[in-house]
Order: C-alpha cells, then structure tokens, then sequence
C-alpha cells in the first residue's frame, strides 16, 4: 500500500541506469545511549515478555547484549500486578499472565534507578481466516517469487490495526508487515505479505511458512510505522527520526498488549 | 479593507501631485515589436536622446507610453540581443509609435550578446534575476534538453535541489514557495520525470523573470520568489518549423500568421522515448517512463486598441510497471488575456485563467487493485490597469480572485478489490487581492517603487473544519455548508522599492516586501515527489508570512563590459510547517492539520555576481554566503536548526565562447556546501532485529560538497536555402564526481555486526547529442 515505496523503487530503476553506491566514512559524534525496551502481553501463554538491550555506537559491532538487574512488573485495569523474573539476560517474563482483550495495561520497569512505563490496550482479537502461499503475481522483479498471503474478515465499524511476524523456515523475516482497516473497514481481507524484492530469502517451494497475526493498539501501529519509516537509515527521508512510542522516562522501544495467532504451512 | 482604500487613495493623490507641477505634456504610446516575428519584446528601453534622464521600459505585452513635453526629439529604442533604433519625432500632441527592431542574431543558436543598455545598474527593480532565451540555449544541460530551470540555478540566491530535481530554493525559502506563472497561470508541479526535467519547454518560452525579493505589488501568493514565465506568441510574419532531436526526446515547434500582422500561433510539443530503449530490455520490458507536454498560443489583435490571447499547457507524466504500480500525473493550464488601451495613459489586462494539477496512482497489491486520485485547480479572475499620468509615474492596480479547489485523494477499487471506495473531503477556497503601486522617479537619480497588497484568503465550505490541540488530536468537529466561509485571513503586504545612481556606472537600491503564502506543500522525501500533498491554510493552518529587506550595490566596469552585482538580505519567516515525528501524510486524513507541527524560519546572506556581458566570450561568476534555519515547536528539543536547504557557500561559473562562425563552446562549473542532514547518533534492535538507528540532533551533519562541471559545444550546420541546422553536444559531469544524492545507512554486507554508510550518486559523465533544425 505505500506509493512511496513504488516511486522509490522507480525513482531506483531511473537511478540504477546511470547511479553508482559506495561505502563512505562518516564521522558521528558520541550520544548518550539510552536502554531499548520492548515489552508485550499477548492472549497466549508466555506471552508476557519484556526484553531490555541498549544503543550502542555506530561505530561498535552490532551486539546487544541484554540488560540485567531491571525490576519489571505489568499491571492491569484492576490492580492486579505481575511482577516479571529474569529468565535470562535481560529477558523478563510471567509464563503464566494471560492477557484478555479490552483490558488496559501498564508496563513498569525500574532499572538503575530510572523509572520507565507504558500503557497499551489489547484490541478485540480478529482471527485469521487462512493463510496460503501464492505466486505474487506483480512483476516487481524478473523472477517467481512467493509471497505468504493471510485472510481476514474486518470487523465493521470499528478501526483495527494490525501486524504479522513472517517466520521463513525458522528465520524471521525483517520487513515491517502493518494494516490498518482505513481502506478495508468491514471488508474480507486479502493481505499479502509482501517483502523486498532484493531480499536473498524468497518463499521457495517446501519453505516452511509460520506467520502471527497481531490485532495491535494505534499506539502500536504508530511505532511499528514510524520505525518503518524513521529509523531504518534510508536515505531518502527526509527527517529521519526516532519512532513514535508510548514509552515514558527517555527509553526507546514499546509495550504492547497485543493478540495472537500463530499459523503454519508448506509453501506449494 | 478600509484602511487599505484609504492607503491607495493617498498613494494615488501623490501621483496626482506629482503631475499638477508640470507643465502641459504630449503623449507617445506604442508596442515595440521583433521585426521578423512579430513578438512583442518585453523589457526594452525606450530613451529621449534630447532629456537623458527620461525613459520608459516596455510592459509584459511590449506596450509603452511617455509623456514629454512637447518639442523634437530623437528616440532611441534597444535590447539585448537587437540592434538599437533611433528615431526623430516631432511631438506636439498624443501620438501612437509602433516600432520593430531587428534581431542581431541572424542564425538558429548564435548568441552574440551586447552590453545591456537596461541593466541592474539603471533598473529600479531589485532582487530580479532575467533571462531571456538566447542565454538558456547555450548553458550545457542534462541530457541536452535545454531547460530554463536549470540555467536559473546557475544565479546567485537561486539554488538547484540536487541532481535530479527541478525543484530550487531562492534565498532560504523552499520549494513550494516559489510562485511560478505562466502566462500568469500558476503551475503547481514544475517538475518532470520526478524532477529530472521542469515543464518549461524552452522552444515556446520568451522571456523569464525571477524575484527574489523587492517583489512588485501585482505578484502574491508564494514566500520566496516569483518566477514569471511568458510564453512565445508566435511568428506573425511567417510560417516557421522548428524542432530538435536529443539521446531522450524529441520535440516540435511549429508557428505563423494566421493573418500576416494581425494575429499568429504557436504550438510545441514534446515528448521522451526513454522508455523505449526500456522496452528493448528483457528486464525492464514492463516498466513505463515517459512524459509529453505541449504548449500552444493564438493571439489576436482587435484593432488598434484591443489584443486578444490565448495560451495554454498541457502535459502529462506516465510511469509505472506492469499492472501493478502506475503513476500518472499533470499540468494543464489556460489563459485568456485581453489588452485594451483605454487611451493614451490609460492601459488594462483582464486575465481568465484556468489551472489544474492532478495525479493518478494505479495500484495492485495482491488481490487488491485501486485507484487514488488527488487534484488541485484554479479559476482565476485577474485585471490590472496601468496607468501612465507622467513620465515620472507609473501606476499600477488591480484585483485578482482565485478560486481554489482541492481533491487530496479518491480511492477508486477497480476490478475485484477489498478495498473501499472512500474520498478525503474536497477543500475549497477562495484567495483575493487588491492591489496598487507606484514607480516614482523622483529625480534624475532616484526612483522609488512602494505599493501594497490586500490579501484576503478563505477557508469555505461545504465540508468539515475542525479544532486540534496542540498534541494533534481532534476535539471538535465544525460543519460548514457549501460557500459558507470558516476562517478568512486578512494580510496586508507593503511593498517598498528605492534605487538611487552613483554616477553613470554604479546604482545602490534597497527594498522591504512582505509576502503571504496561503497553499502549503507537504513533503516527506529528499526527491521531489509527484504525490507530495498540496493544502490551504484553514482554521488550524496560519498563513506563512516572510518580511524581507536587501541592499545592492550595482556597478558597470570596464565600459560596460562587466557588471557587478551584490545583494545582502535578511528575511523572517512566520507560520512554517513541518511534520510530526512519525506522521503518516498519506493516509486517509481529513484533518491533515493533527500530522504537522508550526514553527519560524529566518534567512540571511550575501549574493555577489560579475558577469562579461559582451565579446567572444561571456558569462558569469555568482557566489552566495547564506544561512537558513528553522525553528519548530516539537523538532530538535524547540532549538533552532539548519533547514536542509541550507549552504553555506554557493558557487557558480558560466561562460559561453564563441569560437567561430561554426562553433560555440561553453561550460558551467557549480560547487555548494553539502545539505544539512540528520545522521544517526547511535543504533539498536527491536524484536531480534538489526539495525535501527537512534536520532538525537535535526539536521546536525552535512552532505559531502557537491560540484561539477558540464561541457558543451554547438555546432553549426551548412545552410541549405530555408534551413537552418545545428548539432549540440553536452557532456554533463565531465569529471565524474560522484556527488551525493543519499546517504544510507546499513548492516554491512561484507563485514558480520558492522553496520555502513552507504552513499548513492547518481548521474556520472551523461554524454548527450541532439540535432536541431528550422526552416
């Protein structure tokens, strides 16, 4: 759905007839280096996670060792609180905490004496309908390339946002799958999960396909989509930005209270 | 309102004072033509050899009047590029001159360019770039498709966008803050193929002007600059076929009498092959990319009083692949003028014009195939007198209404889809002015330019207006019926221009303008895209407001050979918009106003310029030292910043070499300071994955510096009979420097857990030939 995406891609053939890439050398000034927060409570077991890592330098090798030693808990509308143990490092998780849509949640996370949190409301949960892998059927790219499809029926008059995780034999794919139902309110849906076309890792025939579904909150599809946009390194926005993120205290990252549902098949 | 009839009834008693002190006076009028087309020549200088200090210079339709006491006298008429004419007169009451003066280039592409008699030293006008045809055609381009566009970039304060852009910056502002007319038409998208070309097709263009400042009181709308473009009226003498055949495109111009004298056309059309070499390829077989365009003009003369003309643009960009992504999108434009001569003091222009700007987007995305569609389109009311009470004054006034309306996006589904069909309210409104000035020469070395502008712009319905916090969420939704008005804003511009003559050989000016823009762009990409999103100011949007003042010193050298020119400016800006950290600008908001945040802006710098105006070889050397920042509430902690456009140096160099009959030779060599960009301060993962960046200062870093040189040669071919021919050569980027054009940053491909940046330049060493012919 992003037309920008296209005409970058134009813009890039128009390019790739006279354009030429090399690698330069930037020199970037030292920043502090907050903590990456990634919290989430899903409607399935062991779904209460929060992972904390922190930036580091351009310049250092891309390792993001976990953060240890955070005092974690999430809380819901009704007082209850569920403190969250430290299963390795900086890996915190309550196996047990089931999340129910419509509940509010709030992420609080103490760690070395700052405090960070966040609220985020688990959406009503949209099942998905089937998932199916087919020919893309767009000649983006000179080649038969397979994209996992997933069918849903659009709740009417509501808005609804969406995400899905694309697991390629056991390898997740990296590009940012979002919906919202703007142009599909109450619709059958037919979503494509469509991944670069430069990517080295087409859907082949006997692929193993898992994918999950996500009713997310706007909150949610505010930083999925801003991270899409903002903080990949493309050079072609025009004010690159951190995401918009529902994280309090100066972390980076998000918590979500999301759905989920977790399909797998064998690419034809 | 009142307070602005009030101020434009004293403006015109001082006329009317100036004029009682003088004695009776006997009138000239007339049009000053090309003799061996017809075209009216705009801008050329009509002298008293007998009361030096006394002229006048043609309006946009070749029209002059001069009053003079009554006597002998010798006229000389000139312009560049013509040979002058004198001629006697005896004047003892109101007399009608037409005069026709005679080109000095007798070949297709031969520029031979004389000192200017009407130059930046004696002008009144400040801040004003022109440049008229016979410069364009010899500056080396991309492509070799001469583009007016680019030639502009070449001045000082005018900055290029980048490869592959025909957007520009003039003095800070950005690029939708340039008005850019023509034939008064405003054209909304100037740029084709996402920017590599501009619509301006210099076969059908006369004549170019561009303000950067001291903007005269008929223009409004835009903040920076004004670039009025008129388009060629066509060969009244004779019927003329011209043309050209480049690497890319080709194009037609065709034009002549329809009735020798009286009234001519002119039709040009254009249009890119590039795709067909696609075609040619296995790979790309599927992809489109072209553009055509086409310009036409009829013009009537009714009589001694009265001029009819009739202009229009068409063109129309395609590019897509396959079934899957299409872009569509256009100009159109139409004009009709009428000059009446009232009598001889007394000369009006009504002006309907018609405007439209639209894109198509073709999109199939799995099962899914539909259509969004956005527009923007104008009718437009213009009349403007000008009146000549003495030969110290020139009035002039008039009023403009612009009605505007904006489609911001249909969802059309076609075929089977489960997408919705839905349309973003239309937005219309209504933009007026009022306006009224005087060019005074107050003696024989100064001359004062002031006059204002009434700007009154609204919002109407039907459709909804709503109230946003400062946070960008909705609290209130207001309904407005169709016509109903929901916010208007009152502006009122003054305008002030002085020039005073050191001598013979030096001038210094010095002007004020405030400017009020009422139609915002909004962009989120470094390219110039056809999508970008054009919006009104309502009850959320302020108007954007700019206050400038500049300083010139002008002086000619070495008999008239050199000029040179420099201005300092200093102009604020109010009302500016950016957006949101994370907005989504091109989604299904009716209130667009909740992803934007409001801010300042200044721009300060220095602009300096010497040209050779005459001789074998000529050309200019333009330099700018300039500053441009921002400051918006929500971006970079509230603190100022650079804006992208913002280079601290500038350099241009262009020169022109006639060799020989045969041969021309030129060049241009460009150099600036890199844009200001947002480098990333540190990195992390989310959910596994690498590698995201972390931002911490808006527009801290820099581009690499840009330059480049570009070669050009024409050659000219044998004459045969009517035929005319020539061979251009370019070479665009002789060196190959490998300017930037992005800068990504990215996991690194070779080495595990580092990640690079990777910058991408396009366009090394484009060769190009292209063979043009008339007869």
């Amino acid at each position: 759905m992003s037309t920008r995406k296209y005409t970058a891609a134009l813009l890039l053939l128009t390019c790739f007839l006279f354009s030429c890439e090399k690698v330069i050398d930037v020199e970037l000034s030292p920043a502090d280096q907050p903590y990456v927060i990634e919290g989430q409570i899903t409607n399935q077991k062991k779904g209460a996670l929060v992972v904390i890592s922190q930036t580091t330098d351009f310049e250092n090798p891309g390792t993001y060792p976990g953060v240890s030693g955070a005092i974690v808990t999430i809380s819901d509308a009704q007082g209850n609180v569920y403190p969250l143990t430290e299963t390795q490092q900086g890996f915190y998780q309550d196996s047990l905490l089931l999340g129910k849509p419509g509940m509010t949640y709030r992420l609080h996370v103490t760690l070395n004496g700052s405090e960070y949190t966040a609220t985020s409301i688990m959406p009503e949960w949209v099942k998905m309908d089937s998932l199916f892998v087919k020919p893309d059927g767009s000649n983006l790219s000179n080649r038969e390339r397979y994209l996992a499809n997933v069918t849903y029926t659009d709740p009417a008059g509501k808005t609804n946002f969406y995400r899905f995780v694309q697991f390629r034999n056991g390898v997740k794919e990296k590009t940012i799958f979002i919906r919202n139902d703007e142009r599909t309110d109450g619709n059958q849906v037919t979503a494509p999960l469509r991944y670069p076309a430069d990517d080295d890792n087409d859907i082949l025939p006997g692929d193993k396909i898992k994918v999950e579904m996500q009713c997310i909150d706007q909150a949610g599809y505010q930083y999925w989509y801003s991270l899409d946009r903002g903080a990949l390194g493309d050079g072609s926005a025009a004010s690159p930005a951190n995401p918009v993120s529902n994280m309090q205290g100066g972390a980076l990252g998000y918590f979500s209270a999301h759905t989920s549902e977790t399909r797998e098949i064998t690419a034809p | 309102m009142i307070r602005f009839i009030k101020l434009t009834l004293c403006l015109l008693l001082l006329v009317a004072g100036g004029s009682l002190a003088q004695q009776k006076q006997a009138t000239l009028v007339g049009t000053v033509k090309d003799a061996a087309t017809g075209e009216t020549l705009i801008g050329a200088t009509v002298r008293v050899k007998q009361l030096p200090a006394t002229g006048t210079v043609t309006n946009e339709y070749g029209f002059y009047s001069l009053s003079l006491p009554p006597g002998s006298y010798t006229l000389i008429y000139s312009l560049v590029g013509f040979s002058e004419k004198a001629f006697e007169i005896s004047l003892d009451k109101d007399e009608k001159l037409d005069i026709a003066l005679s080109d000095q280039a007798t070949t297709l592409n031969e520029v031979v360019v004389t000192a200017d008699k009407n130059d930046k030293v004696s002008s009144t006008q400040m801040g004003a770039e022109k440049l008229n045809i016979r410069e364009i055609s010899t500056v080396p381009v991309l492509f070799g498709e001469r583009d007016p566009l680019k030639v502009l970039q070449l001045l000082p304060g005018i900055k290029s966008s980048g490869d592959g852009g025909s957007g520009f910056y003039v003095r800070g502002g950005a690029t939708d803050q340039n008005l850019i007319l023509l034939d008064e038409a405003p054209v909304y998208n100037a740029s084709h193929l996402l920017g590599f070309f501009s619509t301006f097709n210099a076969d059908a263009i006369k004549d170019m002007t561009v303000y950067k400042g001291g903007m005269p009181a008929q223009y409004g709308g835009r903040l920076s600059s004004v670039l009025d473009i008129k388009m060629n009226e066509g060969d009244n003498q004779d019927y003329e076929v011209s043309g050209g055949i480049g690497l890319i495109s080709a194009k037609l111009n065709v034009e002549g009498p329809i009735q020798k004298d009286k009234s001519s056309f002119l039709f040009s059309a254009r249009r890119t092959y590039a795709d067909a070499f696609l075609k040619a390829s296995s790979e790309y077989r599927d992809y489109r990319l072209y553009f055509y365009d086409l310009n036409a003009k009829l013009n009537f003369s009714l009589g001694e009083r009265d001029r009819l003309y009739v202009s229009g643009y068409f063109g129309k960009d395609d590019m897509g692949m396959g079934e899957t992504f299409g872009l569509q999108w256009g100009n159109a434009t139409a004009t009709v003028r009428w000059n009446h001569i009232f009598n001889s003091k007394l000369f009006s222009n009504t002006s309907l014009i018609f405007s439209n700007y639209d894109y198509n987007v073709a999109i199939q995305n799995g099962g899914n195939q539909f259509d969004i569609f956005s527009q923007i389109r104008d009718y437009n009311l213009k009349e403007e007198f000008q009146w000549f009470p003495n030969n110290r004054n020139t009035v002039r006034f008039g009023v403009n209404a612009i009605h505007h309306t904006i489609t911001p996006g249909e969802v059309t589904p076609t075929g089977s889809s489960s997408i919705n069909a839905s349309e973003l309210q239309k937005r219309f409104s209504w933009e007026n002015a009022a306006f009224a000035s005087n060019s005074w020469q107050v003696s024989s070395k100064l001359n004062l330019t002031y006059g204002l502008r009434l700007t009154a712009f609204s919002a109407i319905g039907g459709g909804d207006y709503y109230t946003v916090t400062p946070a960008g969420m909705v609290t209130d939704t207001l309904h407005y019926n169709k016509g109903q008005i929901a916010k208007t804003y009152l502006n009122l511009e003054p305008r002030l221009s002085a020039s005073y003559q050191l001598g013979e050989l030096a001038s210094v000016k010095a002007s004020y303008a405030r400017n009020v823009q009422n139609l915002h762009l909004i962009s989120n990409s470094t390219a110039s895209n056809p999508t970008d999103k054009w919006i009104a100011s309502n009850n959320n949007i302020k108007p954007e407001i700019s206050d400038q003042v500049s300083l010139g010193y002008y002086r000619n050298l070495a008999e008239n050979r050199y000029e040179l020119s420099t201005e300092i400016y200093y102009k604020t800006m109010q009302n500016q918009i950016d957006y949101r950290n994370g907005a989504n600008i091109f989604s299904n908001f009716d209130a667009i106003e909740t992803q934007l945040l409001f801010g300042k802006g200044r721009a300060y710098g220095s602009e300096w310029q010497l040209k050779k105006k005459s001789g074998k070889l000529t050309g200019w050397i333009s330099y700018t030292l300039s500053k441009t920042e921002r400051k918006i509430d929500g971006i970079n902690d509230n603190l100022w910043y650079n804006a992208r456009q913002d280079r601290t140096h500038d350099v241009a160099l262009v020169g022109i070499y006639q060799l020989n009959n045969k041969w021309t030779l030129s060049a241009n060599w460009v150099y600036y300071t890199g844009n200001a960009i947002t480098f990333p301060a540190g990195k992390y993962q989310v959910d596994g994955q690498t590698a995201y960046y972390y931002y911490t200062e808006r527009n801290g870093y820099r581009m690499p510096d840009y330059h480049r040189l570009d070669l050009g040669a024409t050659m000219k071919l044998r004459d045969r009979k009517q035929l005319k021919q020539e061979l251009a050569f370019s070479l665009y980027n002789a060196y190959g420097r490998e300017n930037t054009y992005t800068i990504e940053f990215r996991d690194s491909e070779s080495v595990p857990r580092r990640t690079e940046a990777v910058q991408t330049a396009l366009f090394k060493f484009i060769p190009s030939i292209s063979y043009n012919f008339k007869f």
